[in-house]
């Protein structure tokens, strides 16, 4: 029993190790003046401190236009995706519509094709209409993009929410649309907000469609801007600023993580049990 | 999943309803995802000038680099979702079991999973950089190469990359996946087998594993079909590169319709994607309903 006890704890030992061990690199080098940090072989640990990465991302990167970019496009393509989704998943668990199974697993697999497989004639569509680099050519797609997800979790969960419930609200006059908003709406935000922020999270971490469709420096979102700065430079990375840049960047989603873990984790895990 | 509603069908306006509800996300769907694929079909079977062609398939079909690619593409998704499956299957036995501080590192473990793929791998290529990333050189200080290896500038090394790149950040979100399933399992079940006499492995074998089946066939097509759509990762650490090593379908197309500006090969390739897809989508339907039914007694 002991003997087992301690070869839990070093397992224990060796995921959180696995999961920390290149961050820890990534904030040593964040951390570390030019000097030590482009020393070769590298310096593994601390020796010398200093600010400097972290002010000088601020001023050669334009990182606070980056994080309002992200922020509009990921906020107002949720907040869509979240309105419209659980409508539909009201129509499907509630409304129960003939073909609403077809529906689904049609969005199911229709969720599985690669962002690539569609990038030209999106690029096209949005050329034609004058709207690349403008936040709509990524609200748009992204919340075509989080519609599968978003749909069949709300739908889950509102098929849970009794019937009983929806039909005293019918035969009470209300018009099925009431019955959404003041009945089963409101029942289902605890769902609704894990979707939200499994979107938000998604949205703030697309790449493929920024990196097309917003071409203008200002227009770039946080992922495109971090990883596209070492392309500038061509004589020396300025790796320092660009890995404090990254790290300053993921602060919010580990805090989004650190207060709605569980949120997450049901989330994630809600289509794993169903089968 | 729905079963009939106590209210009939035929009730007044039940159309108007329908259509008021879904009608906005069949829009968007039409419009951002089923409309482009369709254009790619059209792009792919057409000449500049508008006339029917099997020329783009032609040229893709017997040009080495698709192949390639799709090569490339089947390998990194199938070793790197088993590489993930298995370790994430360890990692999930050892956070079902109880110890202080398991709810901080069932946070720990979503960091890799919210972290940016992009920014990640931002991170990565300087981890993985040959004269100041620390990783090369652990590796030669722990004698497990003679020398700091090339990750990124040698074929199968870069290779070695994206997979292990891409296994970091994706081996704790299986584990918390399959955690789950394992916490979908009746504790009394265990305890009936204790009683019997039946030893650790025993249980894994016989009752863990064959409950475990729906939740692993879920998690590993997720996975699977994420992976085989790969852009981000390969784009920012690798771009492809070097020569073609890492060239997966997703930066292939994009490469031949940005960069080449060859944009009806790319649709080409676009078609042939969503055709393994599909297949692959066949396969695990089929086959989700017949290991569903075998173990279901």
């Amino acid at each position: 029993m002991r003997l087992k006890r301690f070869l839990l704890y070093v397992g224990v030992t060796i995921m959180a190790f696995y999961c920390l061990f290149p961050i820890y690199f990534l904030v040593l080098d964040s951390i570390e003046p030019t000097s030590v940090s482009y020393s070769s072989p590298p310096i593994l640990y601390p020796v010398a401190f200093t600010f400097s990465n972290y002010i000088g991302v601020f001023e050669n990167i334009p990182l606070l236009t980056y994080i309002k970019n992200s922020t509009i496009v990921s906020l107002s393509a949720t907040a869509i995706v979240v309105l419209i989704g659980s409508m539909a998943a009201f129509a499907v668990a509630k409304i129960k519509f003939r073909g609403s199974n077809p529906f689904m697993n049609f969005l199911l697999i229709l969720g599985f094709f690669p962002a690539a497989t569609m990038i030209f004639p999106l690029y096209e569509m949005f050329a034609n209409f004058h709207l690349l680099n403008n936040y709509l050519s990524l609200i748009l797609p992204y919340t075509s993009v989080s519609i599968p997800l978003t749909v069949w979790i709300l739908a889950t969960y509102f098929e849970q929410i009794p019937t009983a419930l929806y039909e005293a609200a019918r035969v009470d006059g209300m018009s099925r649309f009431q019955a959404f908003y003041k009945i089963i709406l409101p029942l289902g935000i605890p769902a609704v907000s894990t979707v939200a922020i499994l979107n938000f999270i998604a949205c703030w971490n697309e790449f493929i469609l920024a990196l097309t469709f917003m071409t203008k420096e200002n227009m770039r979102t946080i992922t495109v801007g971090i990883s596209m700065i070492s392309g500038r430079f061509s004589y020396q990375y300025p790796w320092g600023e660009i890995i404090a840049g990254a790290l300053l960047v993921t602060v919010p989603l580990v805090i989004i993580i650190f207060i709605a873990q569980e949120k997450i984790i049901s989330g994630l895990t809600a289509g794993a049990i169903k089968g | 999943m729905p079963k009939r509603s106590a209210i009939p069908n035929h009730e007044k306006g039940y159309f108007r309803a329908v259509l008021g509800f879904v009608a906005p996300v069949v829009v968007f769907f039409t419009i951002f995802q089923i409309y482009p694929l369709m254009k790619n079909v059209w792009l792919s079977f057409t000449t500049i000038k508008g006339g029917f062609t099997l020329n783009n398939y032609y040229q893709i079909l017997t040009s080495q680099s698709f192949w390639q690619s799709t090569w490339i593409t089947v390998s990194f998704s199938l070793i790197s979702v088993s590489i993930e499956m298995l370790i994430g299957f360890v990692f999930a036995l050892l956070l079902n079991e109880e110890f202080h501080g398991r709810k901080a590192l069932r946070t720990v473990f979503l960091i890799p999973w919210a972290l940016p793929t992009a920014i990640m791998a931002t991170g990565w290529k300087f981890l993985l950089q040959h004269s100041y990333g620390p990783f090369p050189w652990l590796l030669y200080w722990l004698h497990l190469a003679k020398s700091p290896p090339y990750f990124l500038s040698t074929p199968n090394l870069a290779f070695i990359s994206i997979i292990m790149a891409d296994a970091w950040k994706t081996v704790p979100f299986c584990a918390l996946l399959l955690l789950a399933g394992l916490q979908a399992i009746p504790k009394d079940l265990y305890e009936a087998m204790q009683v019997d006499g039946a030893g650790w492995f025993f249980q894994l074998r016989k009752l863990t594993i064959p409950l475990m089946i729906p939740a692993i066939i879920v998690t590993l097509m997720f996975r699977f079909l994420q992976a085989f759509g790969v852009f981000d990762l390969i784009w920012v650490l690798t771009s492809g590169g070097p020569g073609n090593a890492t060239m997966a379908l997703s930066p292939f197309i994009y490469q031949q319709t940005f960069n080449w500006l060859d944009v009806r090969a790319g649709a080409a390739t676009s078609v042939m994607m969503a055709i393994y897809i599909l297949v692959l989508v066949v396969i695990v339907w089929t086959t989700r309903s017949y290991i569903g039914r075998r173990y279901a007694q």
